[in-house]
């Protein structure tokens, strides 16, 4: 077996073990993405064809802070998700091209 | 993991401590990527793409120890040298893996210096001073060695990352800071300890770092900055 695929296999498994942990996050987020309107903050998720709005609260309120938290983090591990996905794709390629 | 790699790479640690010459080399480069990830529980974070070469820095090659012959004793492993007529830098190859010996900048401009006592040649580098003021000792298959504390090794990496030219190991090293970057954010004592490392820095290193970290590493800027 070959040194360098040795690396790349190594490499596509912290990719893969990675892709998981971004996936874990991410269903432990509130699946919806925050919208401010005037002084008050919503979730707006979809639901088939249907745009669905629900009330979270006043901008200045707790309850709306840690949402805009998690919609910021929802939109940082969507990011590395994305990235992480595209490396996993060049490795994959590049292990196919070897053969192995 | 993939045990090919690995056994070339315990035997070079095993035979280079069974002379006595892992006591004056620090290991630096991408093979301190397995170990941290070992040390971190395997933290996803840790790249795992690394080159084959195999980097050592030879921490005071002016005050060596104990003399040992290091070339004779890669040799007797299998690495054949390999002699660059223009630098006078010797390395050291076995089936695609290359093995050099680094240094820190001492007076004078030389690229590449003798250290007769290691019958070794080292190819002199800027900042190497970092793995060598925070090296750590650790354990890797048995074997007791020193590597550079991860915080130092990612602010390091950061600073050569601004100064390489090839565009493929720009690229690579701004991944191994970005994932480093995430994992010093996962962790409170790393956290402190690059802070306090960073601080040590000279100003002009810090300028450097900071340019970096602001374009390739949010966790980093953002530690660093405050």
């Amino acid at each position: 077996m070959s040194v360098v695929g040795g690396i790349l296999r190594e490499e596509r498994d912290r990719l893969e073990a990675q892709l998981l942990k971004y996936e874990n996050k991410l269903l432990s987020l509130p699946n919806a993405t925050v919208k401010k309107r005037d002084k008050y903050l919503y979730y707006v998720r979809r639901q088939g064809k249907k745009v669905l709005t629900e009330y979270i609260g006043e901008l200045s309120s707790e309850k709306a802070k840690k949402a805009m938290e998690w919609d910021s983090e929802r939109k940082k591990y969507k990011q590395r998700k994305k990235t992480t996905l595209s490396e996993l794709k060049e490795v994959r390629r590049l292990l196919g091209k070897r053969a192995i | 993991m993939e045990n090919e790699q690995f056994e070339i790479f315990h035997k070079i640690l095993e035979k280079l401590n069974d002379s006595g010459s892992l006591n004056e080399l620090i290991l630096i480069g991408s093979w301190c990527l397995p170990i941290y990830s070992k040390m971190y529980g395997g933290n996803t974070e840790i790249q795992m793409l690394r080159t084959k070469d195999i980097d050592f820095l030879v921490k005071n090659p002016k005050n060596i120890y104990k003399p040992v012959n290091i070339d004779l004793a890669l040799q007797e492993i299998g690495f054949e040298p390999t002699f660059d007529a223009t630098s006078v830098l010797t390395k050291y190859d076995m089936n695609g893996f290359d093995i050099e010996f680094l240094s820190a900048r001492m007076r004078g401009n030389e690229r590449v210096i003798k250290i007769p006592q290691l019958s070794i040649t080292a190819q002199v580098l800027s900042y190497m001073e970092i793995a060598i003021k925070y090296a750590m000792e650790t354990e890797y298959m048995g074997i007791k060695l020193k590597i550079p504390e991860l915080p130092a090794y990612t602010l390091h990496k950061a600073i050569v990352q601004t100064l390489r030219k090839n565009d493929a190991k720009k690229e690579k090293d701004a991944a191994t800071v970005i994932g480093l970057g995430r994992l010093i954010a996962e962790l409170p004592d790393l956290q402190s300890r690059t802070l306090q490392i960073f601080n040590e820095f000279p100003k002009s290193w810090q300028k450097i770092t900071l340019k970096m970290v602001k374009i390739h590493s949010p966790e980093l800027n953002g530690l660093l900055r405050n």
